[in-house]
């Protein structure tokens, strides 16, 4: 068995420096987001209570689209560096990635029923949106279909990167085509048309999410690391 | 290099001919099962005639690199001295001229009975000359890349379809534009360099995955 994990010891180092700060930033800012957003945010005039669940909804969304750049990223560096932790990191970004994905069409399901009076309909975004959901899935699928993991990982890497063109479709499908979901209000080029009591929440959820991400991310990687050197173990003896 | 896959590609005239088969009977089946209103028919011709473009190439060109992989000629095409991604695009390219060009042919020539008129008949059809060539490659890419894997074929449209969803996107957006009678020509532009993006794309990487695949 070749040495297929450059230097354990040195992720592990950074990682347990980053690991706890991470979690306790997690925490603090879902907290903080999630009080600020169910409490002391005013409703929307329009939209009354309903509009809270934007909070959930939309930095699912951005982390979603945020994890698979994240993803192709990697698969990039797997492909051309053949870097080992690349290819970790990579694969245990993916359910985190889908998670998001799956949080983000739910909650825009449960939030559709009451704004648009269904909770689905095939449009440009919700319908891009479940293709990024297959994207995840088809990547998983494809690293999973071949007996050997090495093979597996190049396949779908090349996979992940060709499937970057779907995201700038994603992100333009509101303005491109008319749709029922509202166009996006936060990264305007005029600057946000949100007021800053709704902003604040929003951008603390986001930041939740985000630290979520990398915590979680951290220590599937290191399962990852440990059970490849497990395997490797194993295959010694 | 482009004469040879053009022979071979003739020489396979029956999977061709199954697979353009399958292109008209599975439109007779969804146009029968639609019923036979001409409104329903006409608004909803050109997204099937789409779908059934993309699941035909999707279908025969995995298949027609399986045989070549079976007759050892991918390792051949590693050996020579041109690269791969050249045997890829002559690929390609006869699989526009002979399954491409027919199947537009064919979706023109049973345009009457979905009662489309003749913008819309122009339109779909060159939105599909545009998008074509990217579909082929994406077959290709999506064979190459399933060619050791188990059950491959099985996993082709879970990979590729989403991949085929910016070129529906923008031909679908074509169709309804120059039904309203509004111009489509920034749509068209759209897809263009989609397709392009997808062809460019798809064939690199798919010499990437020509040599995975080889090497394992």
């Amino acid at each position: 068995m070749k040495h297929i994990w450059a230097r354990p010891s040195f992720f592990f180092k950074i990682t347990d420096l980053f690991l706890p700060f991470s979690l306790i930033f997690t925490v603090i800012l879902f907290a903080a987001g999630l009080y600020t957003g169910l409490f002391t945010s005013p409703p929307d005039y329009q939209q009354g209570d309903a509009m809270r669940i934007m909070y959930i909804h939309v930095p699912a969304s951005w982390m979603a689209l945020f994890v698979y750049a994240f993803l192709a990223l990697m698969s990039l560096f797997t492909l051309v560096w053949r870097h080992p932790l690349a290819e970790i990191l990579a694969l245990s970004a993916v359910p985190i990635g889908a998670l998001f994905t799956i949080l983000s069409l739910a909650t825009g399901s449960l939030w559709g029923k009451p704004m648009w009076g269904t909770y689905w309909v095939w449009d440009a975004r919700l319908t891009s949106v479940l293709v990024l959901l297959f994207l995840y899935g088809g990547y998983w699928a494809l690293y999973k279909s071949y007996s050997h993991p090495d093979q597996g990982m190049r396949a779908a890497s090349l996979l992940a990167l060709v499937g970057v063109v779907n995201l700038p479709i994603i992100k333009g499908s509101v303005e491109w085509w008319n749709t029922l979901h509202q166009p996006a209000s936060l990264t305007k080029l005029a600057g946000p048309s949100i007021h800053p009591s709704m902003l604040t929440p929003l951008l603390l959820m986001a930041g939740a999410y985000f630290f979520y991400f990398i915590s979680v991310l951290i220590l599937r990687a290191r399962t990852e690391v440990s059970r490849r050197k497990l395997f490797v173990w194993e295959g010694m003896k | 290099m482009i004469h040879r896959e053009i022979r071979t590609l003739r020489l396979q005239g029956a999977s061709l001919f199954s697979s353009l088969s399958f292109f008209v009977l599975a439109l007779f089946c969804l146009s029968l099962a639609l019923g036979p209103q001409d409104k329903i028919l006409s608004s909803s011709a050109p997204a099937l005639v789409w779908i059934l473009a993309i699941l035909t190439t999707l279908f025969s060109t995995p298949h027609l690199l399986k045989n070549e992989a079976k007759a050892g000629l991918l390792d051949e095409v590693l050996l020579q001295p041109s690269p791969p991604s050249l045997y890829l695009l002559s690929k390609m390219g006869a699989e526009i001229l002979f399954i491409g060009l027919p199947l537009i042919f064919l979706g023109a020539l049973l345009s009457p009975f979905f009662a489309l008129s003749r913008e819309d008949v122009i339109t779909l059809s060159a939105s599909l000359l545009i998008g074509f060539p990217a579909l082929s490659a994406l077959g290709i890419l999506g064979g190459l890349l399933t060619l050791n894997a188990r059950g491959g074929s099985l996993l082709i449209p879970l990979l590729i379809l989403p991949l085929t969803l910016p070129l529906l996107l923008f031909a679908l957006s074509i169709m309804e534009l120059t039904r309203l009678g509004l111009d489509s020509s920034a749509s068209f532009c759209l897809l263009t360099s989609v397709s392009l993006l997808l062809v460019i794309l798809s064939i690199g990487a798919g010499s990437w995955a020509l040599r995975f695949a080889v090497e394992g």
